[in-house]
């Protein structure tokens, strides 16, 4: 898990620093100080005491990785670590690894592995086991929906019991962020074989984490107990107990009653509420997910620049977030979330309807009558402000039709280029707070049905500067091609740019210490009662 | 007793062919369903050889009658099939969630049963009366009252308020209280209206004159009437078992109840087709059963009827 | 005949109105007569005519959910019927006045056993053990002469006869020796085979307890066979009332007359029937004054006819009533011209 651990030797991955924004950087280190702070003030492990959260999806599978939903891989980060791990700030911080490197050609990347750590079965922690879980994801035979971010490694080697090499088919840049998702999670090969356990499917994970699997009653809760003989720090609960509460009013209500101490996404237009009630405390999480409205490009006249950057302008999007959002969300500047790395500010396309109708009227664009796909639950407020947008649209003389259907049917439609939507709302989190894999909504490699480029959009200078950050091992370097591209992308307007989502927690005032990764994930770890 | 055991080999022999027709309907339905089942489960950034593979190994190559035939070879071994989203064995998945959902289904119907023939003989036997105009407001609001409302209603009110009851799950026997009255209230509903109409009619027979001709006190009468107006409410608390069976998808939401709705609504969206199936074959034949008790039950409750000779 | 004896039931301008949203059924509409200890009194009539609803009104039987207003007074055991509790209406009905109800078909509750419906009437009344009521509801099945008596205590109403349902009544209504036994129409719905041995069963029953009856029907001939005293009813008010005999062989009213010579009679090889012209009003339009005035051929028209209703006279020899203005006219008369009387007429 994710406690910073002011032993290890930073590495010289710390010129990320700047490329931070001034804001950013204020308010990562306000948060860095207080997590250091009550971590340092953190009364002793309780004996018996439970956090109860309340989350609101069901765990599909506990295998790291078969992983696609992020709040189910947030459960098994209780009990699973990795090589290393994103801070509150998403640096990467070494975890199960303390020191890493990058050979001169770029094809092999070296760890040395932290000693002395057990599994929670009582088995070594060392290379085998970093080999045995990471060929996992490359082997074939195990399914890895998430799975391309490890393309790249060629084959993995344990050069001796706490030195892993990975060899790569070409340089990724990428790849360290990669492993730290919970696809890349340790867990023990020994119990690859036992509980239910098979090399191909997990069902009870063992990791190295403070915390491990205790019990998942299924539609229920999944319980997670406290190890006693943890190498790092240990929690102060005794017990995490994560209810399974589908139904976001019964998630507050939980709160409010007592009954649960942490809640997840409770209903946003609840949000002024719970904000000035004193029992209760809200935490509004900057993360990695961008939610748009994808310009189908090979459509006309939305092949012509003029038309997508018109309806940026055309859309509202301040009074949006403040009325339909309720301010839970936060507005994107650029086509990368300010979280992602390589993520540079690009600008801003302001509310301007004038300016919107006179782009139109440039493009020749009279009477255009369109339909604007939406689904329906997936996003907060997602039909909601599709209604808000389509207002927005009529405003400017674009008739647009907000039509929705169920999931699968609406992913079925979205990558189809001869669907029936004209725009349609997607979101999209890249996971590993990496910028390549953003990239892969603008290159057309991953057009449909190769990728999830549901905008289609197609441009050289693009591409090619993508193919060549993602082999770029220079950081500053690629920062640069990167922000090129975010210029380029965010100035064709292939999308009309929202926003970033925040992961809201709404907790009893009565405990501190509750924190967030800004991929979308909660965290407890340095969690206990106010004094 | 004979006569007993021809009847039920006979009601079984139709209800396995019922089933038949019942899988061939929900093979066609599932697969006509839009969208590629096999992009779905293998994820939004899976590649499309990953796809290909979900493909095979779901059996979704090959033509629609062979993949009914494999279903129907499957089952004759006592197999539903893998869940092509959990990669676990339907037949566990629905074993796990399938008794909570009965025991909701139960309490919900005895809730509705117990109340709604109160409400309806109290009408009954104060029509047009103060009593009679409540029963019906209560049936009204019964069944104009959403489930989603109703159960959110009564957490704020139990949980949050009261701090009396949990918010959901299904861990103490209290947790039962607000889904039962939930579930329960459109139950009972339904029930009181019918009871109200069938003792309505049997209050004014024959021989419930005969029976107060006799001395005896009202609520004797009213018993005997009660008795003999219980087919027909029988067969409503028998139709309304069945639709709490299959509805409770909402209650389970709101009430965070780890039954069989949810997983159903769930697969359909994951278009996990092995466990849809899996879930509508266990309905249908929870039905089909409940059809044939529901008969037999008949039989007890009305010495004329005749179900085999 | 004529001895001046205690009444057992006395019935004083019983009025019973229906009342619905849009009209008013007057069904009893200033009944009086009384019923003697040990006596069979015959209540005579057709169909709307009132008498079901006078003798079901006496036990304050009309079912609960029809608006009923009713009036006047029904005196039993020096006691006001219509105006006793619930409870002692409940002391009374099946105790001291037993029903044998109209439809032996649809009197019985088909979903549970005779015997156990038997044993009802008796456990109504009296603290009786489950195995005592049984023996005595066996014992009385076979009273009424039910074949097989233990056999058929545990059938259902549906594997019985027409025959044997009526005899289960009869037991029921004897169950506890009431004074007065009240059946409607107990052949009505019977197979002719089967009337005379019902009645045979009925005329035990009465013998053996010693009650008086109140035998209301439309056939004048059962009415004639086991009737002491005759009350005729029609549109819901008495029109006269004597004695058996009289009534038969010196009606002294157009209605009586016309009933009894509407009877199919043999003279020789020929079969009459002469129906009374017209119909039974309709109960919630009765004519005014006179209500069998439009029928009627002794008013021939005559205004008093229309517009005063005839009250119930003795006519000298005190027990002999009739409600008619011009009864005088009718001295003499016994039967439609055209037609003899015989003893015993009608069957």
């Amino acid at each position: 898990m994710n406690i910073p651990h002011p032993a290890a030797p930073r590495e010289s991955l710390s010129r990320r620093w700047r490329i931070r924004s001034a804001v950013t950087l204020i308010s990562a280190l306000a948060i860095g100080v207080t997590t250091y702070a009550s971590a340092e003030s953190m009364p002793a492990p309780s004996p018996n005491a439970t956090l109860t959260i309340g989350i609101g999806v069901d765990l599909d599978t506990v295998d790291p990785a078969q992983q696609t939903t992020t709040t189910v891989q947030n459960v098994i980060d209780y009990g699973l670590q990795t090589l290393v791990a994103f801070d509150t700030q998403g640096k990467i911080e070494p975890l199960l690894a303390t020191s890493w490197a990058t050979s001169k050609d770029g094809l092999t990347l070296t760890f040395q592995l932290r000693r002395g750590v057990k599994f929670q079965d009582g088995t070594p922690f060392n290379a085998d086991a970093v080999v045995f879980c990471l060929d996992r994801l490359i082997s074939g035979k195990v399914r890895v929906p998430i799975g391309a971010g490890f393309k790249s490694m060629k084959s993995i080697e344990a050069v001796n019991p706490t030195t892993v090499a990975i060899h790569l088919k070409h340089p990724d840049p990428n790849l360290v962020p990669n492993l730290t998702t919970t696809m890349a999670s340790i867990f023990s090969p020994t119990s690859a074989t036992k509980d239910g356990n098979t090399p191909t499917n997990i069902v009870h994970p063992v990791g190295t984490g403070p915390y491990q699997f205790t019990r998942w009653s299924k539609g229920s809760e999944v319980v997670y107990t406290r190890v006693d003989d943890y190498w790092g720090p240990k929690p102060y609960y005794k017990t995490v107990d994560f209810k399974i509460i589908p139904e976001a009013n019964s998630r507050e209500a939980g709160l409010l009653a007592g009954q649960l101490d942490v809640v997840m996404n409770p209903p946003v237009t609840d949000l002024t509420s719970l904000s000035s009630n004193p029992a209760v405390k809200v935490l509004k999480a900057p993360s990695d997910r961008a939610v748009f409205i994808a310009i189908n490009t090979a459509k006309p006249p939305f092949n012509n620049e003029k038309v997508r950057q018109a309806l940026n302008y055309a859309v509202d999007k301040d009074a949006i977030i403040k009325n339909v959002m309720f301010d839970s969300v936060n507005l994107m500047d650029s086509p990368f979330p300010s979280s992602l790395s390589g993520y540079c500010k690009v600008g801003a396309y302001r509310y301007d309807p004038d300016k919107a109708r006179q782009l139109l009227a440039e493009a020749g664009v009279k009477n255009l009558k369109i339909t604007l796909g939406s689904p329906t639950g997936r996003y907060i407020q997602d039909i909601q402000f599709a209604q808000a947008i389509s207002g927005y649209l009529r405003k400017v003389g674009i008739d647009a039709d907000v039509r929705t259907m169920d999931w699968p049917s609406y992913v079925s439609a979205i990558l189809n280029k001869n669907g029936p939507f004209d725009l349609h709302m997607l979101g999209w989190a890249p996971g590993a707070l990496d910028g390549q894999t953003q990239l892969q909504m603008f290159t057309t490699d991953t057009i449909p049905p190769k990728g999830l480029n549901s905008s289609f959009f197609s441009d050289p200078t693009v591409d090619k500067l993508a193919s060549e950050a993602g082999l770029n091992l220079d950081e500053k370097t690629r920062n640069q091609q990167l922000c090129r591209i975010q210029k380029e992308v965010w100035q064709q307007a292939p999308w009309i740019f929202l926003w970033s989502q925040t992961l809201i927690l709404a907790y009893n005032s009565k405990i501190t210490g509750v924190s967030y990764l800004p991929n979308e994930k909660f965290e407890t770890m340095g969690a206990h009662p106010r004094p | 007793m004979s006569g007993f055991l021809t009847y039920l080999v006979r009601r079984l022999v139709a209800a396995v062919i019922t089933l038949l027709g019942v899988i061939l309907v929900m093979v066609l339905l599932v697969r006509a369903l839009p969208g590629d089942p096999a992009r779905i489960i293998a994820g939004l950034q899976a590649t499309p050889e990953q796809v290909e593979q979900v493909r095979l190994s779901m059996g979704l190559d090959q033509p629609v009658p062979v993949q009914y035939w494999r279903y129907l070879v499957n089952l004759a071994h006592g197999s539903l099939g893998t869940s092509a989203r959990f990669g676990t064995s339907v037949l566990s998945e629905i074993a796990h969630r399938l008794p909570y959902t009965i025991v909701l289904a139960v309490f919900g119907t005895l809730f509705g049963a117990i109340f709604g023939i109160a409400l309806g003989v109290l009408a009954a036997t104060h029509k047009g009366r103060w009593a009679d105009a409540f029963g019906s407001m209560l049936g009204v609001a019964g069944i104009s009252m959403p489930v989603y409302w109703l159960g959110i209603l009564l957490i704020v009110l139990f949980s949050v308020k009261l701090r009396l009851l949990p918010i959901g799950g299904a861990d103490t026997l209290s947790s039962l209280v607000m889904p039962t009255i939930t579930l329960g209230v459109f139950s009972m509903a339904v029930v009181s209206r019918m009871t109200r109409s069938t003792m309505l009619d049997t209050l004014d027979q024959d021989y419930v004159r005969t029976v107060r001709a006799k001395g005896v006190a009202e609520w004797v009468a009213v018993r005997h009437a009660l008795r003999n107006a219980f087919i027909p409410i029988l067969t409503v608390i028998g139709l309304q078992f069945g639709t709490l069976l299959g509805g409770a998808v909402l209650t389970e939401t709101v009430f965070s109840w780890p039954g069989i709705g949810q997983l159903l609504v769930q697969s359909i969206n994951n278009r996990d087709f092995p466990l849809v199936q899996g879930i509508v074959f266990v309905f249908a034949a929870m039905f089909i059963v409940l059809n044939i008790i529901t008969d037999l039950l008949y039989s007890v409750v009305d010495p004329r009827v005749r179900l085999y000779r | 005949m004529s001895e001046r004896r205690e009444p057992l039931l006395s019935i004083k301008d019983l009025r019973v109105t229906f009342r619905t949203r849009t009209e008013s059924v007057r069904a009893v509409d200033g009944v009086s007569f009384d019923v003697y200890p040990g006596e069979t009194l015959g209540v005579v009539g057709e169909s709307g005519s009132g008498k079901s609803v006078t003798m079901l009104s006496v036990l304050r039987l009309i079912p609960p959910s029809t608006r009923v207003v009713a009036s006047g007074q029904v005196l039993f055991g020096g006691k006001d019927l219509l105006q006793a509790s619930k409870r002692e209406i409940r002391r009374i009905r099946g105790r001291h006045i037993a029903l044998i109800p109209q439809d032996p078909m649809t009197c019985l509750d088909p979903v549970l056993r005779v015997g156990r419906q038997v044993r009802e009437a008796i456990q109504a009344h009296e603290n009786v053990a489950a195995a005592e009521a049984h023996r005595r509801g066996v014992q009385l099945l076979e009273t009424v002469g039910i074949p097989e008596p233990e056999r058929h205590y545990a059938q259902f109403p549906h594997e019985y006869s027409g025959g044997m349902r009526q005899r289960a009544m009869i037991a029921m209504g004897m169950a506890n020796a009431p004074s007065l036994l009240i059946a409607d129409e107990p052949t009505t719905a019977l197979d002719v085979t089967i009337q005379a041995q019902i009645m045979d069963v009925l005329r035990a029953a009465q013998r053996e307890t010693r009650a008086s009856m109140v035998l209301i029907s439309h056939d004048l001939g059962l009415i004639a066979e086991m009737a002491d005293r005759v009350v005729v009813m029609y549109a819901g008010h008495v029109v006269e009332s004597a004695d058996v005999q009289t009534i038969f062989s010196s009606p002294r009213h157009p209605y009586t007359l016309g009933l009894i010579g509407s009877l199919p009679q043999t003279t020789g090889n020929e079969k009459w029937l002469r129906p009374i012209p017209g119909s039974p009003p309709d109960l919630a339009d009765v004519p005014s004054g006179c209500p069998f005035h439009p029928r009627c051929f002794l008013s021939r028209g005559r205004e008093i006819c229309r517009v005063t209703r005839p009250e119930l006279r003795s006519l000298g020899t005190g027990e002999h009533r009739s409600a008619c203005h011009f009864v005088a006219e009718l001295e003499g008369a016994s039967a439609l011209p055209a037609g003899e009387l015989h003893e015993g007429a009608g069957r």
